[in-house]
């Protein structure tokens, strides 16, 4: 199952960028992700959380790893992993053009082929977010999908959407 | 492959699917990464008349064992099926790309497999199986 957790620190490997800003470290002091745990390598205690290096496609050689810190303890990264999926598939509403303006088209992937999904940062569509995806070892894809971090890991583990909570409706 | 396999028929493996989509003819419509381990591989695009939920259905169907017994052919030579012995082999259902048959290899009752040797090689064989036994196989595997 994936994990909802809070990331401190999410340094990129792809091109040394970073993924948990200073804006977010200034308001809230992390950056809420649902990440995959089938990515993590070198999962290790920091302090009263984890450290571990995380793999946008870990399919592709040529891809390097993030270096990652979050609140999550191992002990609970480790347990979330064993919880296992309601499905092998998930169906997102995949926004056109990454343009949520436009009407979403329900699209099936499989949940091995999500990397992490990562909170849209507009105000004014709380229910959007960003899924990075792979197809296969072929492509890292980037896309704008209805719904939020609580929903989606609401349906990865039960197949429906008990959680209405939107972005404006956390700590932001 | 249409119009090349037998009755348009192909077993293909929902571990390579991905972007699937419902099209208004009630087709189903996605990309197909026959090495999903491979970078260099890109996807082909198919449109078959299997329903999404479906293709979910047998994703989340575990088969009884994670490897199949195939009678492969020493040669891919469709004239020596009639003359060689094939040898039981064993493999992982997560490596196999596809299955089909030529209307020839319906005749013969054998079908060509497409194959990965894990990320490293692509293996096209001749099984002394029909399209229908290795879904057979794979819904009811020997113990």
């Amino acid at each position: 199952m994936f994990l909802l957790t809070e990331l401190t620190s999410w340094q990129r490997g792809r091109d040394s960028g970073k993924r948990v800003h200073a804006r977010d470290i200034f308001e809230n002091g992390y950056r809420l992700f649902l990440i995959n745990p089938n990515r993590i390598v070198d999962l290790k205690v920091d302090d009263d959380g984890s450290m571990f290096l995380f793999s946008d496609n870990h399919r592709d050689r040529r891809e390097n790893l993030s270096f990652v810190r979050s609140n999550s303890t191992v002990a609970e990264v480790i347990a979330q992993h064993d919880v296992a999926f309601h499905s092998k598939f998930i169906t997102l509403g995949f926004y056109p053009k990454n343009n949520p303006h436009k009407t979403p088209v329900d699209t099936t992937i499989e949940v091995e082929d999500i990397a992490y999904f990562d909170d849209y940062n507009d105000p004014d569509h709380p229910n959007c977010v960003w899924v990075v995806y792979c197809r296969k070892g072929f492509r890292r894809v980037e896309q704008l999908v209805e719904g939020t971090l609580e929903g989606i890991e609401d349906r990865l583990r039960t197949g429906t959407t008990s959680s209405t909570t939107t972005t404006s409706d956390r700590e932001q | 492959m249409v119009n090349r396999a037998w009755g348009n028929y192909v077993m293909l493996n929902t571990n390579r699917m991905s972007d699937i989509l419902q099209l208004d003819s009630g087709n189903t419509k996605f990309k197909y990464l026959q090495a999903p381990n491979d970078h260099r591989c890109s996807w082909d695009t198919l449109e078959c008349n299997t329903a999404i939920g479906q293709l979910e259905s047998v994703a989340d169907t575990e088969p009884d064992h994670e490897f199949g017994v195939f009678p492969i052919f020493p040669t891919l030579d469709i004239t020596r099926v009639t003359i060689d012995t094939p040898v039981d082999t064993e493999i992982d259902w997560e490596d196999v790309c596809m299955v089909y048959q030529t209307d020839r290899d319906a005749t013969l009752g054998v079908s060509h497999m497409v194959f990965y040797t894990k990320s490293w090689k692509r293996v096209t064989v001749i099984i002394n199986l029909t399209i229908n036994a290795v879904n057979e196989l794979w819904h009811d595997n020997p113990d």
